[in-house]
């Protein structure tokens, strides 16, 4: 049914998603040579926007300072992607941007998984009214196309990063609800829960100390391939002038405003497009990787 | 009979969260910063016309009040009046529909057919060339963002090769030469019925790049899952008995597998179809396609919440609707879904 499905098209059914460890995570990179290439130039990424000041050639033209001596000039020496309207350097804007582009999505997702997977927990845990109440909540939430439903709450709040980030999280944390409960209904089942409470352990120590835990590689998987659905849709409101605000860099953004010299500056919007493809196709690599081992549904 | 009460029971579901759906478009519409009173009557409107107008608005009343207002007002079709244009927001958006349907449902069509294709061949020589390449344009395909992607095409297929056009429905002299009759608003269609073999191939010629870009999201998601269901299906045992008894591996992958494999797959199609529908607006931004994804950016940019509002809660139903159906036609297809599934 449509209820399994998840944000990536795949049915998690989490009931059937092994625990597995920490160790298992470093096998799959161990393994899967594309999935290692993946994870290192997700890595290269993020350290480039976390050290994008110091490593940007024309840090203030990243910032949004224009120069109006360079205008739209192709890729060369001096400009390795050339620069844009506003005489700025595309790469420095490219470094500068991914702070935005690639840092808000993992703060994001971190957040709908803070918020989502605890009530998945509770509600396939406690089971009766409580996990009506919760599951029909996700499911109105679900039930908007996860993207229109985040742009109609910026518009509602406002434009700008912080809005269009908080709308993400309201659109993506029934996700994890549903996810986390898949297991937190499995587990429930299971011997080592009768085991706690016979001893004696209250329910929310059972959540804490058997259902999350359960939960860790189902949402690890999950979250890598949401990471990069995330960095498209933040993106996407970036471009639709929703997200990050002029002069701020942006990868969206940058797309955006190259539009107008699209035909006679390909390098404005193409090198921020590619940037963006790159990162997200290799989350995509590194999560369907993670799948192949966790899933046994899709194991070959 | 228990497939009518099946149908029946999920429909009334589906009713309940329709009505869920109105609630969430309606705080959100009421959650605006701006006094919607003040934006529909513009900058230089003095305060105690605001006033009037927000008592007329309703706008004075408890929420619950409101709410009550506002479905009544939903359920005889009126979502408010634009306030850019001052039109009733369900007579702009019928005005667009018809451009974005279009789209949407040459993009789906393409992606249903490219992401089937793609997953059984994918699957049927799993760990082969076929299945790497396969699997690389699935990942392709849900990586690139449907804003980039649109304007890469332009800058390869526009100008460097000039095959095809830049954006719009039709070429500008068209209106001249051979005007397409309106018939259904599909103007492919439209031409196609009434002969009009230019309009065809101008009105198709536009489409083909703006339908191309739609469809790629949707055609990786579709065959990513395509390919899981089928290696399933593969693995199970009468599929090892059909190799016991020497079917060729062609006979098994597109006949007897494929049939098994299809239903668990169409349940894809509809968060496919949710992804189609927000690409749609950049796709139509980028093409400028005069549907309802332009409509929404113009609304987003001049804050008119009516419309804003009125398309989310249009794009949820026609989400829930897609869905509905999907369900009912896997329900068909297997015997085994059951309601509480």
């Amino acid at each position: 049914m449509t209820d399994r499905v998840h944000s990536d098209g795949t049915e998690t059914d989490a009931a059937a998603t092994q625990p597995g460890s920490f160790r298992q995570v470093v096998a799959v990179f161990t393994r899967d040579r594309m999935a290692t290439a993946g994870l290192i130039i997700v890595i290269l990424f993020y350290l480039i926007a976390l050290f994008a000041p110091i490593l940007a050639p024309y840090p203030d033209e990243g910032a949004g300072k224009p120069n109006a001596s360079a205008l739209t000039q192709p890729p060369s020496a001096e400009n390795i992607m050339g620069t844009d309207q506003l005489g700025r350097d595309v790469l420095s804007r490219i470094i500068i941007g991914a702070r935005p582009t690639l840092l808000v999505p993992l703060v994001v997702v971190a957040l709908a998984i803070l918020v989502g997977a605890p009530l998945g927990a509770i509600a396939g845990f406690r089971g009766g009214w409580v996990d009506t109440v919760i599951m029909r909540t996700t499911d109105l939430f679900l039930s908007f196309p996860s993207l229109l439903l985040a742009i109609a709450i910026t518009a509602a709040l406002g434009r700008g990063l912080f809005n269009a980030a908080l709308a993400l999280v309201i659109s993506w944390w029934p996700w994890y609800t549903r996810l986390v409960r898949g297991v937190a209904v499995s587990v429930r089942q299971s011997d080592f829960v009768e085991a706690a409470e016979a001893i004696g352990l209250t329910k929310m120590q059972i959540v804490r100390k058997h259902i999350l835990p359960n939960s860790v590689t189902p949402i690890v998987v999950q979250a890598t391939i949401d990471l990069g659905i995330v960095i498209i849709a933040m993106g996407g409101l970036a471009f639709l002038g929703l997200g990050t605000q002029p002069p701020s860099p942006d990868w969206g953004l940058m797309i955006s405003e190259g539009r107008s010299v699209l035909l006679s500056s390909w390098w404005v919007a193409t090198f921020p497009g590619i940037a963006i493809f790159i990162v997200v196709f290799c989350f995509n690599v590194i999560g369907d990787a993670l799948r192949d081992v966790f899933d046994p549904r899709t194991r070959r | 009979m228990r497939r009518l009460e099946f149908v029946i029971t999920r429909f009334g579901s589906t009713l309940m969260v329709l009505l869920g759906v109105t609630v969430i478009t309606f705080l959100l519409a009421r959650t605006v910063p701006t006094d919607p009173a003040a934006l529909f009557l513009g900058p230089r409107a003095r305060p105690e016309e605001i006033a009037k107008v927000a008592e007329q608005m309703g706008l004075n009343d408890p929420l619950p009040v409101q709410y009550v207002n506002y479905m009544k007002e939903l359920v005889q079709g009126d979502l408010g009046n634009s306030i850019s244009t001052k039109r009733p927001v369900l007579d702009e958006i019928f005005a667009r529909l018809p451009a974005t349907l279009e789209l949407l449902f040459a993009g789906m069509t393409t992606a249903i057919i490219v992401g089937i294709l793609i997953g059984v061949f994918s699957a049927r020589w799993k760990d082969k060339p076929i299945d790497w390449g396969g699997r690389a344009l699935a990942i392709l395909g849900v990586s690139i963002p449907a804003f980039f992607l649109g304007m890469l095409f332009q800058i390869v297929f526009f100008r460097w090769l000039g095959w095809f056009p830049l954006g719009g429905r039709t070429s500008v002299d068209l209106r001249f030469t051979s005007p397409i009759t309106d018939v259904t608003g599909f103007l492919v269609f439209d031409a196609l019925i009434t002969g009009n073999w230019e309009g065809f191939k101008d009105a198709l010629w536009h489409l083909f790049l703006p339908a191309m870009v739609l469809a790629a999201f949707p055609a990786g998601l579709i065959a990513r899952m395509v390919r899981a269901t089928m290696s399933d299906v593969l693995s199970l045992d009468y599929i090892r008995t059909a190799r016991a008894y020497g079917q060729s591996e062609n006979l098994i992958a597109f006949k007897l597998a494929l049939k098994n494999a299809i239903g668990p797959a169409i349940a894809v199609i509809g968060l496919s179809f949710a992804y189609a529908l927000t690409g749609s607006f950049f796709v139509e931004i980028i093409y400028t396609w005069p549907g309802l994804g332009q409509l929404t950016v113009n609304a987003l940019l001049n804050l008119d919440y009516p419309l804003i509002m009125g398309v989310t809660l249009l794009g949820a139903i026609a989400y829930i609707a897609v869905n509905f159906i999907v369900d009912i036609v896997q329900a068909q297809l297997d015997p085994r879904v059951s309601l509480d599934d």
